[in-house]
């Protein structure tokens, strides 16, 4: 009957535990309500008891010498944090700022309908005089604070920022997602480069304090039974950036040019300059960006916010001939030695259409050093008709390309290497034709590259076939000193015979320092230079200028890519860029204190 | 077909509904004092809650009128039904960061509520089933996935206090179906050595139990081994698991146990409960006069936290009476599962029972610190339809259960 079986004992083991625990809830009443009500009654009628937060210092970034490029300052804000009768506390203290109280009782208004509860930061970065003003007439200003807060600052400007990236307020939706792990309403979030990549180390944890306010909500004193929590600063970032290197490529920029240069260690992959034009100014967010401020950085037609180096993807344009040159040794269609079918005569029919080469005189019959010393297109496009479509997308990918390298700032592109589906997805069955593989083998037409990939893929070739995974981050180091996160090696080695890979590298010799190579621009008296030059065609407007190259050809400390907007031809403006970037790293390395981890501050 | 024949109406369980009511009325006062604070657009709360309260009652009669046996039919069916909408649920948008409900208008309604009613049916009737009594462990097996997959699912919602409830229901149906202590005993370890490893002396100390266990249970050498072994393994596992986790996820697992850590949010609102409670002394401050209330120090303080409310207006006094009520619906509840006409029957009015026994204790010692922050409504009293619903069914299935225990 009823649950089954002899259930006495189990009812009586029932009732125990239900008379245990509800038993156990009384006493816990009783000694809130009876014996400790005293206690209770008077924190309730002193009332209020309210956690106010310590800000935390954010982890500071250096390059690699331990020049410090992003740190935090004080700064102070004026905050609301009392709910009852605050128009008139905040009339008065726009009144002593000299600043206009519409604006700033819609500040409260606003964020008071979305959360009634949370302080409302009215000002921020106010100036001593402004704190001074604020702090002597407190007495006047029910609800109304100072706080501390701490700002990012960017002593080098603009300089950099596309590796530094930005920091500004955490924006509605991200709050709601992020408030579990410790942030508040209108803390500074990393949006952008290494503040956003490496934000869950570089922020600290919030401390706080309790304290008593008043029923105005003016501060009494703190409470001592209620110790404060102390905040934790955040972790440093050290990088491979020489910031030296960085700000001479950024000098290599005129002010109006548009592009960007990737400079890193071959074999390592440690970034050692990466500029991205035009830039911004981090500094402008850290006091909270002003709308106009902001319409003209994200209205710009030029977008000085999306870093180039990384996320803008060109044509790569000759610079490309080296995979089509590398696929089709270890293909075994050529030797370094072979001459192709038809010499240049300025072009070629493929099919029924005409494929013009970049020099309209011809180069006449040319071996493969040669094809790419002068750069001849109509050798590489009799290459690619023999490689095909697939055969160039399966080495493309081999070495390294349409997938994004693993860099450590956010939102970096893939590329992309087309295969045969993906134009038969697109233009229809019967669109691959020898005429497409022609254009991709002089890198032009659908396939697209960053500026890193392509620095990677040189590096990789100077290292004769070492493949090294770019990063920013060398080690990143807590306030005592006690390192949380060091730079992982990630390597692999291209899928092709080191021979082959020499033969491509005394090429790339021949283009700069060879009396009819097409990069003689980036040759250096100093050092023997090897990379190649490059014009992606632009059917927006004038063509964009590329140049790839690494030093010395022997045995590489330095590969540079440097791709200038609508600057024509990849010799006159890219290949000086990257020829006086090696040169200024050769010098820098020669004069002490040479690079190294090792003498940070 | 008669669901109810009017002599019947003599054996209706007439003071559990009569308590049951007056809870449900407190907890119409009780929100309507909670939302009289500056905060806006919640002081019209108690109006809904009362509309609550009516639908609670009508699907109470509807569940009383209900012949049990057609539970004991369906019990497949509504369990499907709430697990689809408990995967449903999680597909939907997310309303505050979570996938706790369905959002319609201004209605909010909560799937986990109903499973929790679904599994204690679907676990009742598979732990009464004569066919499965022969099958050993393979019973007790089937039980545990039967509970493990609702509680995982609401386990991702994220929604940690509801999902408890869901293991509690299957230790306590086990219990109830004469399941032999040791076995019990033997299911739970496994989650005790998991709590146990936070120290070694304190795991040591369990594994000792264990073996004394074995002992006291006069357990065959050749289950006490492997069970040893499954018990050291999660120690030695558990750790490795703790490492793995992310540095905000172990910390929510922290604050969880213990709220003190996160004094500005769990510990804010536990000791901002406490001063509420407590300052409410021996007769608390009179209603509407609470001004833990009135300024809004209270977070949820007309839903999950509507007990500290209780304690700050009506004192030990009015906590104490509301306890009683309490303790007289469990009270009820066992004594009707006990004198049930078959296991079935038995089984489910327990389970239910057991649902309301843990949804009080989690909430009130939740409100009064001694327990995790669960975010487990207070049966009856919490403001929401989902939950006033729900309780008032679940009741309305007990008194059922009561009204037949002579129909042959």
């Amino acid at each position: 009957m009823g649950i089954g079986g002899d259930i006495k004992q189990r009812s009586l083991i029932a009732i125990f535990l239900c008379l245990v625990a509800i038993g156990a809830l009384l006493v816990r009443l009783g000694q809130l309500q009876i014996v400790e009500a005293g206690y209770y009654r008077e924190l309730s009628a002193r009332n209020r008891v309210k956690p106010i937060s310590i800000p935390f210092p954010r982890g500071r970034i250096m390059d690699r010498r331990g020049t410090v490029i992003a740190e935090s300052r004080p700064g102070y804000a004026l905050v609301l944090f009392s709910s009852d009768d605050w128009r008139e506390g905040v009339r008065k203290a726009a009144k002593l700022l000299g600043l206009d109280s519409l604006t700033m009782e819609a500040t409260v208004r606003q964020q008071r309908a979305l959360y009634p509860k949370s302080p409302v930061k009215l000002v921020r970065d106010l100036s001593p005089v402004q704190v001074a003003r604020i702090e002597e007439n407190l007495a006047e200003l029910p609800g109304l604070r100072i706080e501390y807060e701490a700002l990012r600052d960017a002593p080098y400007g603009s300089r950099g920022s596309h590796i530094i990236g930005y920091v500004s307020e955490i924006g509605r939706r991200e709050w709601e997602r992020l408030r579990e792990r410790g942030y508040s309403f209108g803390d500074g979030i990393g949006k952008a480069g290494l503040e956003r990549y490496y934000e869950e180390i570089l922020r600290g944890a919030d401390g706080y304090q309790f304290v008593e306010v008043d029923a105005h909500g003016r501060i009494i004193g703190g409470i001592p039974e209620m110790p404060e929590v102390a905040p934790v600063p955040g972790v440093d970032l050290c990088l491979t950036v020489d910031w030296r290197l960085q700000e001479y490529v950024e000098s290599l920029f005129d002010p109006d040019l548009t592009g960007a240069a990737v400079a890193l260690e071959p074999g390592t992959g440690r970034v050692l300059a990466l500029v991205s034009r035009p830039n911004f100014d981090p500094n402008q967010f850290s006091g909270g960006i002003s709308l106009r401020d902001w319409l003209r950085l994200s209205q710009d037609p030029k977008f000085p916010l999306w870093d180039r180096a990384i996320r803008s993807q060109y044509p790569p344009g000759s610079t490309f001939k080296v995979v089509t040159a590398l696929a089709a040794l270890a293909e075994s269609l050529i030797t370094p030695q072979s001459h192709m079918r038809q010499s240049c005569h300025g072009g070629i029919r493929i099919g029924n259409r005409f494929f013009g080469c970049w020099r309209k005189g011809g180069h006449g019959s040319l071996d493969l050093t040669q094809a790419l010393v002068q750069s001849c297109d109509v050798y590489f496009y009799q290459l690619g008709m023999m490689l095909g479509v697939e055969g160039i997308e399966r080495w493309a990918r081999k070495l390294g390309l349409a997938r994004a390298t693993g860099f450590d700032l956010p939102q970096e592109v893939e590329g992309l290497v087309p295969s045969p589906e993906w134009y038969e997805k697109r233009w229809g069955k019967g669109a691959v034709t020898g005429g497409i593989a022609a254009n991709l083998a002089i890198g032009q037409g659908e396939i697209l590259v960053t500026p890193l990939q392509m620095a990677a893929l040189y590096a990789a070739v100077g290292k004769r076939g070492l493949w090294a995974r770019p990063h920013l981050l060398l080690e990143a180091r807590r306030w005592d000193g006690n390192i949380v996160r060091q730079e992982e090696l990630d390597t692999f080695r291209l899928p092709i015979p080191e021979h082959h890979l020499e033969a491509v590298v005394q090429a790339l010799v021949g283009v700069v320092n060879d009396p009819g190579g097409t990069g003689g621009a980036a040759r250096s008296a100093e050092v023997v230079v090897a990379g190649k030059t490059g014009t992606a065609q632009n059917p927006h407007g004038r063509d964009h200028s590329w140049f790839v190259g690494f030093a010395p050809a022997q045995d590489p400390v330095i590969a540079v890519a440097a791709v200038v907007e609508n600057a024509g031809h990849g010799s006159a403006v890219a290949a000086p860029i990257v020829g006086k970037t090696i040169e200024a790293y050769m010098r820098l390395m020669d004069s002490p204190p040479a690079f190294s981890g090792e003498n940070r501050p | 077909m008669r669901f109810l024949a009017f002599q019947q109406i003599r054996d209706l369980d007439l003071r559990l509904l009569a308590t049951v009511l007056i809870l449900g009325i407190i907890g119409v006062v009780m929100v309507y004092s909670a939302t009289q604070t500056e905060q806006p657009g919640v002081s019209g709360l108690w109006q809904k809650q009362v509309l609550w309260l009516i639908l609670g009652l009508i699907s109470l009669a509807i569940f009383t009128a209900l012949p049990f046996r057609y539970l004991h039919a369906l019990a497949w069916p509504i369990y499907i039904g709430s697990l689809a909408l408990l995967i449903l649920v999680l597909m939907a948008p997310a309303a505050a960061n979570t996938h706790r409900w369905f959002v319609i208008g201004s209605i909010q309604l909560q799937p986990s509520e109903m499973a929790k009613i679904a599994t204690v049916i679907i676990l009742a009737r598979l732990l009464s089933s004569r066919e499965w009594k022969r099958r050993g462990w393979v019973r007790i097996a089937a039980a545990a996935v039967l509970s493990l997959l609702p509680m995982g699912l609401v386990l991702v919602e994220p929604d940690l206090g509801t999902s408890l409830i869901f293991s509690m229901i299957f230790f306590s149906l086990l219990y109830w179906n004469q399941v032999p202590l040791s076995t019990l005993f033997y299911l739970i370890s496994p989650l005790a050595s998991m709590l146990a490893v936070v120290s070694m002396p304190s795991w040591i100390v369990f594994m000792l139990i264990l073996t004394a266990a074995f002992r006291f249970f006069k357990t065959e050498f050749k289950t006490a081994v492997p069970l040893f072994i499954m018990n050291a393994a999660i120690g030695s596992l558990a750790p490795i698991i703790w490492h793995g986790l992310k540095e905000y996820q172990r910390r929510r697992i922290m604050i969880f146990v213990n709220p003190g850590l996160d004094p500005k949010g769990a510990g804010w609102h536990v000791l901002q409960s406490k001063i509420a409670i407590g300052s409410g002394g021996l007769l608390g401050r009179g209603f509407l006069q609470g001004t833990q209330k009135k300024l809004s120090f209270l977070p949820a303080q007309h839903t999950d936290f509507i007990f500290s409310t209780i304690g700050e207006e009506f004192g030990f006094l009015g906590c104490l009476i509301v306890l009683l009520l309490f303790a007289w619906v469990i009270y009820s509840g066992f004594a009707i599962a006990q004198r049930a006409r078959n296991e079935f029957a038995g089984l489910t009015a327990a389970g239910l029972t057991t649902i309301l026994l843990f949804q009080v204790v989690l909430n009130i010692g939740m409100t009064l610190g001694v327990l995790p922050v669960t975010g487990i409504p207070l049966p009856f009293l919490s403001y929401g339809g989902s939950s006033v619903i729900t309780m008032m069914s679940l009741v309305g299935i007990i008194m059922g259960i009561g009204l037949r225990r002579y129909e042959y």
